[in-house]
């Protein structure tokens, strides 16, 4: 019950925070983009225990089908996302023969694979479709007059945000998730006591997929510009980044991350290489003294929470 | 035919220094299971490092090829002691050690970006500019100083490995910790000394790329990429194989930015590599 009322109050909290300012919209919009994107490759990489060097990749492939649907069909906006949707999970799925047959390093460098081909495909490989690095230009979506455009994306984004939240608890407390925390800690004994492995990854890879896509999806709306340069190897690491500080394998653990890594480069734009130096000291402290992330440091005093 | 011996001879030079790079992460990994990631900002230190040295001229060609040996190897050890000792002390999962390698990487790029503030450093070619020519071939110099000190180093490190008790010792710990350190093999100077190997072979690439690629702060995540790639097509932790990976490699990139654009080659190269590792993923070469 305590629990509950503490969530309604963060839940109120961050939908009346944007109304005050609307810095706090355009810097939320930022924050729960990443959030979204860590929250996602946890599911494969924390809670399947493998390796996800892409995940920008499907943000953006998320980004390219709104992009690309609205330049060449004109198609609006909520029809579109819900194409990237299936775009993004009919992605996954064929990615999903090559990429489950590897494992460990391998599986690092074929997911990093992935995001490359992607990236090169819209940035040099089919400029004349894609735009190239300049990227297309989307429509401003109409938020019917009441909402100003950053607090309405910023709305869609935390909706967006808490169903993720909500289908990465729904999974980790599933047999599904059982099941994959079982294959993260052994693959050979998950696999010899019956289970079907693949099938339990390819659930992990499907979710993180739709979710990024998702993700992609709406943030191109917001910035009204579709360009490679939003999901770049920067983002991709920034993803992995967040993952370990905020915690890997845990619930709310990629969400502080996120926020933390989307948003610090925000606040340190006049100095572009600290963010990096002030990252990797973050990182340092993390894996060295707290492997459960940020999240982890609050459970050593705290000792109720497991 | 003249062309295609032209593209077909630099394919080999870019493959043979992207197997190098294969080559100093199976050093590390065959001793302590832990896959690099700062090599890529290493060997941008050694480029660095001759670019400073030597191409503006302060010292003569062979002591800024210590320099730029030098540079890496302290800054790997510096990533052996700060960031690898500890975590392994401390018996983090793999994937948190890849990570902080990956840290110091970073650390690397960003001071490096930081002393440099993005400036362009002169640079000269140090076997001359005027390709050799024999027959109908035409081969840049460079590159064959590439392809000879891949060779050279190549058979060093086999011999080490094979024929030294210290490099046996790197051997034994890589196959079996416990068992090296029950027959007197200490796992730390193993250890220490995989990263030495590791740091001077990513000296003598950066040394050799250097004048090729102008150096930057961000030309070690390349670097660490293909070279990877390298190794891992060959069966990671194999050093024939880190080699030959390489070798398929650079000829991929050589000819498809040869033949076909040079927009396309990451789009080929890496939709090949996701193919390759599809059907054969443990590498060409077993691990």
């Amino acid at each position: 019950m305590k629990n509950k009322i503490i969530l309604l109050v963060i839940a109120l909290a961050l939908v009346i925070l944007p109304f005050a300012s609307e810095k706090v919209a355009y810097f939320g919009v930022i924050a729960f983009f990443g959030a979204i994107l860590a929250v996602s490759t946890n599911i494969f990489m924390g809670y399947c225990g493998q390796i996800m060097f892409g995940g920008a990749a499907f943000a953006l492939i998320g980004g390219y089908t709104v992009g690309l649907m609205e330049k060449f069909w004109d198609v609006p906006f909520g029809l579109s996302v819900l194409c990237a949707i299936v775009v993004g999970a009919i992605i996954a799925t064929i990615v999903s023969f090559p990429l489950l047959r590897m494992r460990g390093h391998v599986l690092a460098i074929g997911t990093f694979a992935l995001f490359i081909v992607a990236y090169a495909t819209v940035s040099s490989g089919f400029t004349k479709i894609t735009g190239g690095e300049d990227g297309i230009s989307l429509a401003k979506l109409d938020m019917g007059g009441f909402l100003s455009n950053d607090v309405g994306f910023y709305l869609i984004m935390l909706v967006v945000l808490a169903l993720c939240l909500w289908i990465s608890y729904a999974v980790r407390n599933s047999r599904v998730g059982w099941a994959m925390l079982t294959i993260s800690q052994d693959e050979t004994a998950a696999a010899s006591m019956g289970m079907n492995v693949r099938y339990y990854l390819f659930i992990g890879l499907l979710l993180n997929g739709v979710m990024a896509t998702l993700a992609g999806a709406i943030y191109v709306k917001w910035m009204e510009w579709v360009s490679p340069e939003f999901f770049s190897i920067t983002t991709n690491i920034m993803i992995i980044l967040s993952l370990f500080i905020g915690g890997i394998g845990t619930l709310i653990g990629p969400i502080i991350g996120g926020l933390v890594t989307f948003l610090l480069p925000q606040f340190l734009l006049a100095w572009p290489d600290w963010h990096v130096l002030i990252f990797a000291g973050l990182l340092t402290v993390t894996l060295l003294f707290a492997p459960k992330g940020i999240l982890g440091l609050f459970s050593v005093f705290r000792r109720t929470e497991k | 035919m003249e062309y295609f011996l032209t593209v077909l001879v630099s394919g080999i030079g870019i493959g043979c220094m992207y197997g190098f790079v294969g080559l100093s992460f199976a050093s590390i990994f065959n001793c302590s299971k832990v896959v690099n990631f700062a090599l890529g900002d290493l060997a941008m230190l050694g480029a660095y490092g001759s670019s400073l040295l030597v191409f503006s001229g302060i010292v003569p060609v062979p002591i800024g090829l210590i320099g730029a040996i030098a540079l890496p190897v302290i800054a790997g050890l510096m990533i052996n002691y700060g960031f690898v000792e500890p975590l392994l002390k401390r018996n983090r999962p793999m994937i948190m050690i890849v990570i902080g390698t990956m840290t110091a990487g970073m650390i690397i790029a960003a001071i490096i970006s930081k002393i440099t503030a993005y400036r362009v450093f002169p640079t000269r070619l140090i076997f001359g500019s005027s390709p050799i020519t024999w027959e109908m071939l035409r081969i840049s110099p460079q590159y064959l100083a590439i392809i000879i000190a891949a060779i050279v180093i190549s058979v060093l490190y086999y011999l080490f490995l094979k024929k030294t008790k210290m490099g046996l010792g790197v051997t034994v710990a890589g196959l079996d910790a416990d068992m090296a350190s029950l027959i007197g093999v200490k796992l730390g100077t193993a250890r220490l000394i995989s990263w030495i190997i590791a740091g001077i072979m990513c000296g003598i690439v950066g040394f050799l790329l250097g004048p090729v690629a102008l150096p930057s702060g961000k030309m070690g995540t390349d670097i660490l990429l293909y070279g990877f790639i390298a190794a891992v097509v060959g069966g990671f932790g194999n050093p024939v194989g880190a080699i030959i990976g390489g070798l398929i490699l650079g000829c991929l990139i050589s000819f498809s930015a040869a033949y076909i654009s040079g927009g396309m080659v990451q789009l080929i190269v890496f939709t090949l590599l996701l193919i390759i590792l599809a059907v054969k993923p443990t590498g060409l070469l077993k691990e």
